[in-house]
């Protein structure tokens, strides 16, 4: 439990790194960087840096002043950064891209998400958090054994499905995949998460009967489709 | 260990085999996308896509009955 809310002006330097360090990646590998090749022009690097300069300005208020710190640190600089890559053109086609770099900035992208949706979450200047001090309060339950393998299962698997999106070469196809590749991710963290809190959860959810039954059908498919693979495998 | 126990393990157990399945058909046919296979990759993404929303209803029998 909280026992009191911090004053506004001092938000930790941790969370300040949070949204710094993956805004400053992200910005480095997917803005910074393109601009600072041979032959741009400076519409481009004025953009990628003002888009810079956001950043910064709105990390040294986001204490202070959170809104207008959301204005600077998202608005923008993802403005700033989307308006890099128009004027860029031609010089960010995908001939022109690494495929890991390309990779590497997007995973840079979702971390510079979840960091500013985490100081969200932070108290606002003038509104401290009324929380009665006390011992902190026992969660009711713990998470069972297995639960941690499946959902980092469920991570891992979701990695490797966008990292396999990256290797498709052909451009419609490569559409395809990148948006077959997040829906893929989603649904399994998010299948994975329910199956990770259903094991050993003291709600019955139905009789293990019903549960097996409740897939009669779609495994009788499933084992359809793997006669089918098998025999096409075997004929090929 | 009495048979409803038992039987909830092995509930337990196929809805994770389930969703390692899916999990697994995803990535081969993203992979096969990759490599020019395109019937394979639609053949492993819907395996995929079923066993995934098998495992879901082990979750949840009572409504995927309806």
């Amino acid at each position: 439990m909280i026992a009191s809310a911090e004053p506004p002006e001092a938000l930790p330097l941790t969370e300040r790194t949070r949204v710094l360090l993956p805004g400053l990646y992200a910005w480095m590998l997917t803005v910074g960087l393109p601009v600072m090749a041979r032959g741009v022009r400076t519409g481009p690097r004025l953009t990628a840096a003002a888009a810079l300069v956001a950043l910064l300005l709105a990390l040294s208020i986001v204490g202070q002043r959170l809104t207008v710190a959301r204005v600077f640190g998202i608005y923008v600089f993802v403005l700033c950064s989307a308006l890099t890559w128009a004027l860029l053109g031609s010089d960010l086609s995908p001939a022109h891209l690494d495929r890991v770099r390309t990779a590497l900035g997007t995973l840079g992208w979702v971390l510079y998400a979840f960091g500013w949706g985490r100081v969200r979450t932070l108290p606002e200047a003038g509104r401290e958090l009324q929380i009665a001090p006390g011992a902190p309060l026992i969660p009711r339950s713990r998470l069972h054994a297995r639960a941690v393998p499946i959902v980092a299962f469920a991570v891992c698997a979701a990695l490797v499905c966008e990292g396999l999106a990256f290797r498709v070469d052909r451009p419609e196809h490569a559409v395809l995949a990148h948006g077959a590749a997040v829906a893929c991710a989603l649904l399994v963290l998010s299948v994975g998460s329910r199956i990770a809190l259903a094991q050993g959860t003291r709600v019955e959810l139905a009789s293990p009967a019903q549960r097996l039954n409740a897939v009669a059908l779609r495994g009788a498919l499933l084992a359809l489709l793997f006669g089918l693979g098998l025999v096409w495998a075997a004929l090929r | 260990m009495n048979d409803r126990a038992f039987m909830g393990r092995v509930a337990n157990a196929v809805n994770i085999v389930l969703f390692v399945a899916a999990a697994a058909a995803f990535v081969l046919g993203l992979r096969a996308l990759g490599d020019r296979r395109d019937v394979q990759a639609l053949y492993f993404l819907l395996v995929g896509a079923i066993a995934l929303r098998s495992a879901t209803d082990m979750l949840r029998p009572r409504s995927s009955s309806r």
